[in-house]
């Protein structure tokens, strides 16, 4: 019973090691700095989204009154100005990032 | 070893594994965010879903040694039979401190494991210090249970059976409400994890925010589920014909859900206007901090409370916790004091960004209230040497004030505008809101109802569903001339689109009907009758005939039934079937109601003492007015919180 109860242990500590250092054994990927811009790109694109949802949001408001002109103007601009400039780092990243023009190009081509 | 003690043997090098997992977790995470290496944090990464996975190997047998009534587990002995059904045996994992130590410790690895998984993509730049986080929580529960409360400790001989778990706990609703709570708690060291690695990282922006938003949600949503569940098992179970009795444990459970709320409200302004940053972090310590101190009051029995569990050393550990928790946490904020300066100030008080400072005033003001009674008997006790009990009449009375205030205000909310409201807005926006919540005040006064609370709570529901009705058809009316849309396509669309702000709205609907059942309560009435077999009772347009009483001696328990006939008028409705439960085990009773439902007030049948000699039974019937609206309040608000937490169709679509 003994030997069996240590065998069980010995089992889950080299499933949990095992598993846990898996990504050692494997070497360092060539394209991870590829799939870290392609993050940045992602996350980037998620900011725009919520900008945007943000100044669909002011715009009803607008419509139906609830903020007044003088009010509205800055604030659409505040939030055009972010909008542009995370449209510039997506441009950026779109022209300058040669690795991840080709990934865009590539889930481009894909999709077509 | 013998075959008893094998698997609750692994059950605890498991535990002790888990351990060592989540100290390597920590150090290797460290490592990663201050290193920035892609590999560091893969590991860190699998160290912690290797964590969960060995938690979930002990929990798992945990619960298979009470599906197998091994009482060598000196666990499963305190809180399981041979009796008791199969449902109970599983839940009896949570019916103790130690068992309910590792639930909770296993649901936590769960969610930060979810939590990470999901944003191991797009929040790259937050997940080593958030594993950091969730690997320092983990590091206290798993030293707590492997050093101090271990589930698995055994007998050196197995007792033939065991105590049973408590009566009052062999309930459905216990099925899910503890599970509920846990969810809540738990959940609201996602994005406290998220709020500390933003410090630490110094990514102060609205990332962390979005990021946490949908599991902020969802505790908030399990707080409230929980909640709602307590106040439903407390009006069935216990017999007192409440829903919430202000004991320290359920005020434990309803602090972190008001800070919550307030951080989900403050959060907006964050987002929409760069503003509260510093608040906003204050408050996401103060939810996370709130639960650990809830379960400090709950387990180190400086409160005296009927959910408490034994009194223990374990309330010393929670507090050095928690103290730690605050120390370190608003040392970070400090040290991140200029970064989390506001963007933009406020430039008016009749403005949404104002409204929602003085919703999260009530809201923190609540829960420091509450806070404030729970532990002043304690305080009373340390000071002066007698224990001043505060009783649910303090609470009721002195938190009405504030609960008008935000019954008010989540119809203000909505509706003012950004920066500065103009006149227009004003009168557009509350002219008609006002003029139907005097009308709803008038009517009840009308009815003969004078108590200014139930008179304020009229003024709020006319007031909010009125402000809820013009802001959905401005809404689709807006859709409606810039789309050029019909009515009924304009009113979906803007729902869908955004399901956020609508999914807010049904929960504000929600809460106005919760507020309703609430006001309901102040005009309940007790009667309490006398009745031999034959007796009939009236109570106003009903009618009860007492038939007699059965008992039946079941494995578990002995039942005792008082049968009552009900009629409405001269119309016989139902048969009612009050009971008292005794269980042979714990050697325990328990009241077993029965309740009429009709939306416009429950009928509520308690069985009292009965005298074996002239079978005299005792029946208390308590009028429960407009309480069913509490539970549809609850449904609708957990709708809500769904439909909000459900991603948006304006971003599916384009995506």
């Amino acid at each position: 019973m003994l030997i069996a109860w240590w065998t069980v242990c010995a089992l889950l500590c080299l499933l949990a090691i095992g598993y846990t250092l898996w990504p050692l054994l494997g070497r360092s990927s060539s394209g991870a700095k590829t799939v870290s811009s392609f993050q940045d790109y992602q996350r980037l694109v998620q900011e725009r989204e919520r900008l945007m949802l943000n100044l669909l949001d002011l715009e009803t408001d607008f419509s139906i009154g609830k903020i007044s002109s003088t009010d509205f103007e800055p604030l659409k601009w505040e939030l055009l100005a972010d909008i542009g400039s995370v449209d510039a780092k997506i441009r950026h990243f779109e022209t300058e990032d040669l690795r991840l023009s080709k990934i865009l190009q590539d889930l481009k081509d894909v999709k077509l | 070893m013998t075959a008893a003690s094998f698997w609750p043997l692994v059950g605890e090098f498991s535990l002790a594994l888990a351990l060592g997992f989540s100290l390597f977790t920590f150090s290797v995470s460290v490592w990663a965010g201050r290193s920035q290496k892609a590999n560091l944090l893969r590991i860190a990464e699998r160290a912690l879903y290797a964590t969960t996975f060995l938690l979930t190997v002990a929990t798992l047998l945990l619960v298979s040694q009470f599906l197998a009534d091994n009482f060598l587990v000196r666990y499963v002995y305190g809180y399981s039979n041979q009796e008791m059904p199969i449902i109970y045996k599983i839940t009896a994992l949570w019916g103790g401190q130690d068992g309910s130590l590792l639930f909770w410790l296993w649901l936590n690895s769960v969610f930060a494991s979810a939590a990470i998984f999901t944003h191991r993509d797009t929040d790259r730049s937050l997940l080593p210090y958030a594993i950091t986080v969730f690997a320092v929580i983990l590091i206290f529960f798993c030293g707590l249970l492997t050093f101090n409360d271990n589930p698995f400790r055994l007998f050196p001989m197995a007792p033939a059976d065991g105590r049973g778990l408590n009566p009052l706990l062999q309930n459905p609703s216990m099925a899910i409400h503890p599970p509920s709570l846990y969810l809540g708690f738990v959940g609201m060291s996602v994005p406290f994890a998220f709020g500390m690695s933003a410090l630490i990282s110094n990514r102060l922006d609205a990332r962390w925010i979005v990021t946490t938003r949908f599991w902020t949600l969802l505790a908030w949503l399990f707080l409230s589920i929980g909640n709602l569940l307590g106040s439903q098992w407390a009006y069935v179970e216990l017999g007192w014909g409440g829903f919430w009795g202000w004991d320290p444990v359920e005020n434990a459970a309803i602090m972190p859900w008001f800070t919550a709320s307030a951080f989900i409200h403050s959060v907006m302004i964050q987002e929409k206007r760069g503003m509260l940053k510093f608040w906003n972090m204050h408050l996401i310590v103060l939810s996370f901090c709130l639960t650990i101190l809830g379960t400090y009051l709950t387990r180190s029995g400086v409160v005296q409370s009927v959910h408490s569990f034994a009194r223990s050393d374990i309330g010393y550990y929670f507090l050095g916790f928690l103290l730690l928790t605050l120390i370190v946490s608003w040392a970070l904020i400090y040290w991140r004091r200029n970064e989390l300066k506001s963007s933009n100030v406020f430039e008016s008080f009749l403005s949404k960004e104002f409204a929602f400072v003085v919703n999260n005033v009530l809201l923190v003001g609540s829960a420091f209230f509450i806070l404030y009674a729970t532990l002043f008997p304690t305080f009373s006790e340390l000071i002066t040497g007698k224990r001043i009990i505060i009783g649910p009449p303090f609470f009721n009375e002195h938190l009405a004030y504030l609960a008008i205030g935000l019954l008010v205000l989540t119809g203000i909310g909505p509706m003012i505008g950004w920066k500065k409201a103009s006149k227009e807005n004003l009168r557009r926006s509350f002219v008609w809101p006002t003029i139907v919540g005097t009308i709803c005040t008038g009517a009840l006064a009308l009815l003969g109802m004078f108590d200014w609370y139930v008179l304020g709570t009229g003024f709020g529901v006319g007031f909010v569903v009125t402000t809820l009705i013009m802001e959905f058809f401005a809404g689709a009316h807006a859709r409606m001339i810039q789309f050029g849309e019909s009515w009924s396509t304009a009113a979906i669309r803007a729902t869908l689109k955004n399901n956020r702000k609508y999914g807010g709205y049904v929960v504000h609907l929600g809460l106005v009907l919760i507020f309703a059942g609430i006001a309901g309560a102040v005009y309940k009435k007790i009667y309490e009758f006398d009745m031999k077999p034959g007796d009939v009772q009236y109570v106003e347009e009903y009618t009860v005939r007492f038939k007699g009483i059965q008992q039946f001696d079941r494995p578990n328990q002995v039942e005792t039934f008082g049968i009552l006939d009900f009629y409405i008028g001269d119309k016989l409705v139902q048969e009612m079937r009050p009971a008292r439960f005794f269980y042979k085990a714990q050697e325990q009773p328990s009241t077993e109601v029965d309740i009429y439902s009709r939306l416009k007030e429950d009928v509520y049948f308690t069985l009292g003492s009965i005298d074996p000699q002239t079978q005299v039974t005792k029946i208390h019937i308590t009028l429960n007015p407009l309480i069913s609206l509490l539970w549809i309040g609850g449904f609708v608000l957990v709708l809500g919180a769904v439909i909000s937490m459900m991603p948006s169709l304006s971003l599916r679509r384009r995506d």
